[in-house]
């Protein structure tokens, strides 16, 4: 069995020694920082580029909110307007319409005092026309002539009894 | 026909003479440089771009760097780090002894027990000085398991201590009776192709099938050693 030859054992371990020592020393010294040189610059690169979408989202997030708030804003601002406008509408319909009795109670006062002037004037006429009546129907029927004061007395005190 | 273990005979290639040592380069030199040759090559070329986004061999560059790394982190924690190149060189050595003596007349350097004993025995050593350099001479405790009752003591510490000074032979041998059985049958199997002729095709079959094992012993072995050596580095920093 050539594994248990003694004279070959120096030699492979001369060589194992010689072969293992400095593959030892390049992967530590140089080559395995290599790698980890590059993985931590891309655990880097990974965690400065979630930690930037993170940010961006958030200012996303803020952004979306301000629009929210704008959106609520404008539409409470647009609410009170159209509600401002009504009011201010009705109001002026009803200032219109206040105008208008006004006038009309103002022309329907006018008529009647106009209405009573007349009557006022028209019973005080009576007098006058039932005297002059009188008078006229007297001096016919006794065919003298009686004053018109007289006759007006008279019709006075028909009245006076009459009422 | 050659017998079956001729394959592990080593042969001066450049012979040489250190006093009166015989360190001539051999057919096993050859294979632990090119197993230096392909670890570093695959290393330095695969990281040559440094590239964020890594191309296919960067790729398989980090994969067993995060193989490893991992396998560290599990075994031994976040203390194990400083051991990761020592443990990275460990595995890539043994995987590619393993791997490089699959292909045909090739030479696999861990068939040879002063080979493997040489790594386990250096490992062992390792493990114990940083045990005692840690710990000190409470290092000794590691060899009674805590909360053993007093009428155990003299039974169970002696177990631990051969357990413990029998550490170098079996990460040794494992890897080497592995490795030579696994050869050993390839070849004595493949000698029966050209003996039974048209029969022939079945022993040659059962070597396509058995390479795909020998293969994947190959690479589990490389995994058993480092993780094993994963675990020792664990005892000597936490012992229990």
């Amino acid at each position: 069995m050539p594994q248990l030859d003694l004279s070959v054992f120096p030699t492979q371990l001369f060589w194992l020694a010689l072969t293992f020592i400095p593959l030892y020393l390049i992967l530590w010294k140089v080559a395995l920082p290599r790698v980890t040189e590059v993985r931590e610059s891309r655990r880097g690169r990974i965690e400065a580029d979630l930690e930037k979408a993170e940010s961006l989202k958030s200012e996303a997030e803020a952004a979306l909110a301000d629009y929210d708030k704008a959106i609520a804003e404008a539409s409470a601002k647009a609410l009170e307007s159209v509600r401002e406008a009504g009011r201010k509408m009705s109001e002026d319909a009803e200032r219109q319409r206040e105008a208008l009795a006004a006038k009309l109670s103002d022309q329907l006062a006018e008529a009647e005092k106009r209405i009573s002037d007349e009557k006022t004037r028209a019973i005080g006429d009576i007098g006058t026309i039932a005297g002059e009546l009188a008078q006229a129907s007297a001096s016919r029927l006794i065919g003298g002539e009686i004053g018109l004061d007289e006759a007006n007395a008279a019709v006075a005190s028909v009245i006076r009894d009459s009422a | 026909m050659a017998s079956p273990l001729e394959q592990f005979e080593i042969h001066p290639i450049i012979p040489l003479q250190m006093g009166n040592v015989d360190v001539s380069f051999t057919n096993s030199s050859l294979y632990m440089v090119l197993t230096v040759v392909i670890t570093a090559g695959f290393v330095l070329l695969g990281m040559r771009h440094r590239a964020l986004v890594p191309g296919r061999l960067q790729c398989a560059v980090e994969l067993s760097y995060e193989f490893i790394a991992n396998m560290l982190r599990d075994t031994v924690g976040n203390e194990g780090r400083k051991y990761f190149p020592f443990v990275f060189t460990v595995f890539m050595f043994v995987l590619l002894g393993n791997l490089l003596g699959m292909t045909p007349y090739s030479f696999t350097f861990t068939s040879h027990i002063v080979v493997t004993f040489a790594l386990a025995f250096f490992i062992f050593l390792g493990v114990t000085i940083l045990g005692f350099a840690k710990h000190g001479l409470h290092f000794f405790s590691f060899f009674l398991p805590p909360g053993t009752p007093l009428p155990m003591w003299p039974l169970l510490i002696p177990i631990e201590i051969i357990s413990y000074l029998s550490r170098p032979i079996s990460l040794s041998v494992r890897l080497f009776a592995n490795m030579l059985a696994g050869h050993t049958l390839l070849k004595v199997i493949a000698g029966f192709i050209a003996v039974l002729g048209v029969a022939g095709v079945l022993p040659f079959a059962f070597v396509v099938v058995l390479t795909g094992l020998e293969i994947l012993i190959a690479c589990l072995q490389a995994y058993v050693f480092t993780i094993l050596t994963c675990l020792y580095i664990n005892d000597a920093l936490h012992l229990h």
